[in-house]
């Protein structure tokens, strides 16, 4: 293992503390967080408290309030001003053939499975779990190779990638509000950006559901596209806090009524083969280089943001 | 069929044999025949299990490489050249329910311990849905514990299905 690599795990390791802290502060000290996640994933708190002194002085170069408040970053007033507009979708580019996704992780949940699946990139590596949220990242342990389990995270460190795909957010709807939601979608973006510093890396917003195809199939009535667009919003907020590309998947597969097209999913949440198609297509036509995105380098990327709010991590889901 | 070989001389030659083999099959009068050969599974079969009704929705194919990467073939010990062929349809996520045909090239001396291999293979990778999906979509855990891995010379047939008895039915 060289220098390069135990580096990245340590940077993962600490930004994994960092993730789990954000899920034990929700758990109990955090009175002031929007209160909208239950607080039944305190289960593995012993586990990581040991890495908690760590974590506070690796994160000391962000402005880490103890004030309960929701979140803080470094000031936006030291960095360069940014060329590429991060608060809007990425913009059409020229297409890019499968092989450019050869050094791509594809992130997420059984959605981006079905993607990896079904679309036919044929490049890439899968690093998804079914059912997992953006809470559970540095917890469960989902991702088996060879003989040993690692959690997404880590799975994430064993290889240098150069464009990292995030899909998360489905599984997440079952939590009222969105304010959490945000938190750990912030907190997930800065764990990845320390594990893998030389990718781009593109969050995914939320492909609309068809709510009359899951009354009658999966039947999991907290799947509402009301709750969905506010999560895109957040999605999107983070992608502009955090200076990573939006791509605006809803807006690829929304219809007239707001609503995924009945006939593109079996059970109105995951896409059929030629959705999936088409999603690879919109992400071979969206494409921006590190160089675009950071042309002074990793200066004007934003220090990772400390957070003591509240995560939620109950099972359960619908991708 | 889709045969693959990559440069190795004992892979050449089994590519050449099933050559020989698959042409003499389609020049021998024996169209219609879903079955295959007495000795292995056809690729057929997976449209035919899906004609038959075993599934409660519409599946969709998958290309040999998704499929390899799919069953964990290569952490089994199986080369991609040894999968010859295949015929997988899937669900896209909204059930457990799937229906593979895979069929093998082994070279010499290696057919026992591959078929060891890759039914060790489709059985933990039954096991891993099992286990993925337990909480996540308890309907389809019957489907799973109920799935058919069979084994026919060097083909190998793994249904999960809503209506196994229709799918045994289009296998007979």
């Amino acid at each position: 293992m060289d220098f390069h690599s135990v580096s990245r795990r340590t940077a993962a390791f600490l930004l994994t503390g960092s993730l789990c802290l954000t899920g034990l502060a929700g758990c109990g000290h955090s009175p002031t967080s929007s209160g909208s996640g239950s607080s039944s994933g305190g289960g593995s708190s012993s586990a990581f408290s040991a890495a908690s002194s760590d974590i506070s002085s690796a994160s000391s170069s962000a402005d880490s309030s103890s004030s309960g408040a929701v979140s803080t970053m470094a000031p936006s007033a030291i960095l360069p001003e940014p060329t590429y507009d991060f608060t809007q979708p990425a913009p059409e580019s020229a297409p890019v053939d499968n092989e450019w996704f050869a050094d791509a992780a594809f992130v997420g949940d059984s959605r981006t499975e079905g993607f990896y699946l079904f679309s036919g990139v044929g490049n890439g590596d899968l690093l998804s779990d079914t059912g997992l949220t953006v809470f559970k990242l540095s917890e469960k342990k989902c991702i088996q190779i060879g003989e040993n389990s690692y959690t997404l995270l880590e799975a994430l460190a064993l290889k240098h990638y150069t464009k990292v795909y995030l899909c998360f957010g489905i599984n997440e709807l079952g939590y009222p509000g969105s304010q959490n939601f945000y938190n750990s979608y912030v907190a997930a973006i800065d764990a990845v950006r320390a594990i893998q510093p030389d990718a781009v890396i593109y969050v995914e917003g939320l492909i609309p559901l068809n709510e009359e195809v899951i009354a009658q199939t999966i039947k999991r009535d907290y799947l509402k596209n009301e709750q969905l667009r506010e999560f895109n919003e957040r999605i999107r907020e983070a992608a502009a806090d955090r200076h990573v590309v939006f791509l605006d998947l809803y807006n690829l597969f929304v219809d007239a009524n707001g609503e995924l097209p009945a006939d593109a999913s079996s059970d109105g949440v995951h896409l059929r083969a030629d959705g999936c198609r088409k999603w690879l297509d919109y992400m071979k036509t969206h494409t921006v280089s590190y160089e675009t995105l950071y042309p002074e380098g990793a200066e004007s990327i934003p220090a990772p943001i400390t957070s003591d709010s509240s995560s939620d991590g109950t099972e359960g889901g619908a991708a | 069929m889709r045969l693959l070989h990559r440069g190795n001389p004992v892979s050449f030659l089994l590519t050449a044999l099933a050559l020989t083999l698959a042409l003499s099959a389609c020049g021998g009068g024996g169209g219609g025949d879903s079955s295959g050969d007495a000795g292995s599974y056809d690729t057929s079969l997976a449209q035919a299990v899906s004609d038959a009704g075993a599934f409660s929705e519409q599946l969709d194919p998958l290309d040999a490489d998704t499929g390899f990467y799919l069953f964990h073939l290569a952490d089994a010990g199986i080369q991609r050249e040894e999968l010859a062929d295949c015929a997988i349809l899937c669900s896209s996520g909204g059930t457990c329910e799937q229906v593979a045909v895979l069929q093998f090239q082994w070279a010499e001396g290696k057919a026992e311990e591959r078929q060891a291999q890759v039914m060790e293979a489709l059985q933990s990778y039954i096991d891993g849905q099992i286990e993925a999906n337990v909480n996540y979509r308890p309907d389809e855990i019957p489907k799973l514990e109920n799935a058919l891995i069979q084994q026919k010379g060097d083909s190998f047939l793994l249904i999960v299905a809503s209506d196994l008895e229709a799918a045994k039915g289009a296998i007979q």
